[in-house]
């Protein structure tokens, strides 16, 4: 094997090395696990891993405090289990009560769910599927 | 009555497609100039029924026929006629038969310009073209017909949603279906040469143009799609990695790979293979992002979703994958080069890297897109990436990419001299260097924003460097310069410029930096170097809507900038208020203010504000890219066209 081939090997192990870290670095830090509201409360995940649940808001569940930024509660149902959700932020115009939400965030220490994203969806209009 | 029509065109154009195909195929085995003709007759009623079916639809949606279910979803009495002629394109059944529309009409457009250029192809790419027009007939006639009707006929349709009822959102589909289909004709242009096996320069002249065509239609789509969502959805941002998103920007990714690979095959006869294999790949992902979309597989805020739909594409893509991989390999031997990359330290070896990094780019984003699926598919959770994943990885692909964007136009064909490649570039590197450094100085702390920013001005230096040189080549051509190669590069250059300006709009968005406030009228704030007063609530309203919005007085040391009035309208005919955002454009930055709840007895409204630094560079990279297609388009002396 000659010198300029070793180099053009070693050239490209180091960049494939350096893409698979960077890849998979980048996955660590941006992975989260879709879970429900049963598995929540049967076996709470490791602290600090990124969560996403969905469900419906509960009706009548909803108010907010705070001024700078607003601060919601509300409730997530998945069938008979809830989940209260806090969130400090605007919420989207198809949030509503009784609509399907997913939020993504942390699950606090008092088992209350902090979202850092809502993200809801228009049941009638948006492009509904049958 | 529509319905019915419209019902009988979509059953004739099954057969009437596969029957021209057929003719196509034997036509081209037994060189049968009689079927030949028959088959093409058939094509164009392919694209007369498909034409006439979309009339139809339209007319249905205009003369308020609620008989059929999809104008029922789509459409109502009191939406304004230029969103009921984009109804036609609003919802999954009508947007698939609009997409086999355009694709027909592109069809029909190669088909009649190539026909003295590409006579022996020309057979067997209206078969490529006539069998993917099969199988969308197939699946509107089976799975999703527009013009199904319902028992029951209400009196007003449901409406369209608000969030769709702008002008950018009436545009940005057609562009980027003509992206998507535009990807089919180079695909069947490739397969017609592996067919035919012939693959001179007439015919990579032909893909190299109709790859163009989709290339600019997929950008202008994007584009448009960031300030859609930029203008309309209120979140601060122009790019989510969403799935629709990623669908859309994946066979972008890999034309810009094929146009850089075609031109070294046209000038140095090398990757003939990587070429046809990458042209394959931009017409598969076209057809992934049409089933990415419509199939619902993966989650996504405007995903549509039809959960059988999805099998018969993922059929169809299987299928399409096998059949143009096993051609490529049984004609694996007319797609050796004959000769060898001699160095990468070459033009060559620029543009095969370049290549190499749009196709890896463009593979993380298909992996981290469909990692949901497959995470369930092997059974474990259902897992998700954050968008801070696409950044991350995307990152140091686009520093590569902008650092090939200076080297490439520098370097010399086959093999350059080191020095000279020294000479080329050390004032460009300079130009880089003090960039970065300047950038650092001025508080870019981050160190990939830092790179971005002196890869970026190398680059720039060096395009314009080559823009100046080629505009003195023009006026005085070197004898043995063909004009039409100089303009083409010349319009190659001012691409790269846009290109630059919207990677400068995506290193300005590392930056953007937000703050929500609750403000009382006559309350004031500082942020960002504004000074922000909230004047109180405006109220306006019409026949289709109330709007609500909050008067914000934004002030510089004292001096009046600009009157903002974010808003929330509430649709008469929704239940769904709709964010107006309003932005004030700065020339390094974008002040954008979006309005969250008010309370109208205590005068009081919740503000989201954005700082968003060099957003205006995306759209004047869009133009600028527009104008420089224009350029490498623009119809010269005919010195390419072969006599015939």
């Amino acid at each position: 094997m000659s010198a300029r081939k070793i180099i053009a090997t070693i050239a490209l192990c180091a960049t494939l090395g350096v893409i698979g870290y960077l890849f998979s670095s980048a996955f660590r830090d941006a992975i989260q696990y879709y879970v429900t509201v049963a598995e929540l409360q049967a076996a709470p995940p490791p602290a600090g891993r990124i969560l996403k649940v969905g469900g419906l808001v509960k009706i009548g569940s909803l108010h907010h405090e705070g001024s700078a930024p607003v601060v919601y509660h509300f409730i997530v149902t998945q069938g008979a289990l809830e989940l209260p959700v806090r969130y400090a932020g605007l919420v989207p115009d198809t949030f509503h009560e009784g609509g399907e939400v997913v939020v993504t965030g942390r699950l606090g220490s008092d088992h209350e769910f902090i979202a850092t994203q809502v993200l809801a969806k228009c049941a009638s209009k948006y492009q509904a599927g049958k | 009555m529509l319905s019915e029509l419209g019902t009988h065109c979509l059953i004739l154009l099954l057969p009437v497609a596969v029957y021209a195909a057929g003719m196509m195929l034997i036509g081209a085995r037994y060189r049968d100039a009689k079927l030949y003709r028959a088959g093409t007759i058939a094509s164009f009623a392919v694209t007369g029924l498909l034409t006439l079916a979309s009339a139809l639809l339209i007319a249905a949606f205009v003369r308020n026929d609620f008989s059929i279910i999809y104008v029922q979803e789509y459409s109502n009495r009191a939406l304004p006629l230029f969103y009921k002629v984009a109804g036609l394109w609003a919802g999954l059944d009508g947007s698939l038969m609009f997409w086999a529309w355009l694709l027909s009409i592109m069809g029909s457009i190669a088909l009649f310009t190539l026909r003295h250029r590409l006579p022996r192809h020309l057979p067997y790419i209206n078969l490529v073209v006539m069998l993917i027009l099969a199988f969308f007939a197939l699946i509107l006639l089976f799975v999703a017909n527009p013009f199904a009707t319902s028992f029951a006929i209400p009196f007003d349709g449901k409406g369209l949603n608000p969030l769709l009822q702008a002008p950018e959102m009436v545009i940005h589909p057609p562009m980027l279906y003509l992206g998507y289909v535009s990807g089919s004709i180079p695909f069947a242009i490739i397969v017609a040469g592996l067919l035919a096996r012939e693959m001179d320069e007439t015919w990579l002249a032909a893909v190299r143009r109709w790859m163009i065509v989709c290339w600019f239609f997929l950008s202008v789509g994007n584009l448009l799609g960031m300030y859609w969502a930029y203008v309309e959805l209120g979140w601060g941002g122009f790019w989510a990695w969403d799935p629709v998103e990623n669908a859309a920007i994946m066979p972008w990714f890999i034309a810009t790979a094929a146009l850089h690979s075609i031109i070294i095959q046209e000038r140095r006869g090398l990757f003939k293979l990587w070429t046809v294999c990458l042209g394959v790949l931009v017409y598969l992902l076209t057809i992934f992002g049409t089933f990415l979309t419509r199939s619902g597989i993966v989650q996504s805020v405007h995903a549509f979703s039809n959960s059988t739909l999805g099998v018969y594409f993922a059929c169809f893509l299987a299928l399409s994958m096998v059949a143009s991989f096993t051609l490529i390999w049984r004609r694996r031997h007319l797609l050796s080069s004959g000769h060898h990359l001699e160095t990468m330290i070459s033009k060559e070896g620029m543009f095969l890297l370049n290549t190499i990094f749009l196709t890896l780019g463009s593979f993380a984003i298909l992996v981290g897109t469909m990692l949901p699926t497959i995470s369930e598919w092997i059974g474990g959770a259902r897992l998700t990436l954050g968008p801070s994943f696409f950044n991350k990885v995307m990152t140091p692909f686009g520093i590569a990419l902008l650092l090939l964007a200076g080297f490439g136009p520098i370097m010399a064909w086959r093999r350059g001299a080191r020095a000279q490649i020294w000479r080329s570039v050390r004032g460009a590197a300079c130009v880089g260097v003090a960039a970065g450094v300047l950038a650092f100085i001025f508080g870019v702390r981050d160190i990939f924003a830092t790179s971005a920013i002196a890869a970026g001005s190398f680059a720039l230096a060096i395009t314009l460097g080559e823009l100046l040189r080629g505009v003195r080549r023009i006026r005085n051509p070197l004898p043995t310069q063909l004009p039409r190669n100089m303009q083409r590069r010349l319009g190659g250059y001012i691409v790269h410029l846009g290109m630059l300006s919207i990677m400068l709009g995506f290193v300005g968005a590392v930056y953007q930096a937000e703050t929500s406030v609750h403000l009382k009228e006559g309350e004031k704030i500082a942020w960002h170097g504004y000074d922000i007063t909230f004047n109180g609530l405006r109220y306006k309203s019409n026949d289709n809507l109330e709007a609500v919005a909050g008067e914000l007085a934004l002030t510089k040391g004292g001096r009046s900038i600009a009157t903002l009035y974010p808003a929330r309208f509430f649709y008469k005919l929704s239940e769904q208020p709709t964010t107006e955002v309003d932005i004030h454009h700065a020339l390094t930055h974008d002040f954008y203010t979006i309005m969250g709840a008010f309370e109208v007895d205590d005068h009081s409204a919740e503000f989201k504000f954005f700082y968003n630094p060099f957003v205006s560079c995306l759209w004047w990279g869009g133009i600028i890219l527009i104008l420089g297609t224009m350029v490498v388009c623009w119809p010269g002396k005919k010195s390419e066209h072969a006599p015939s």
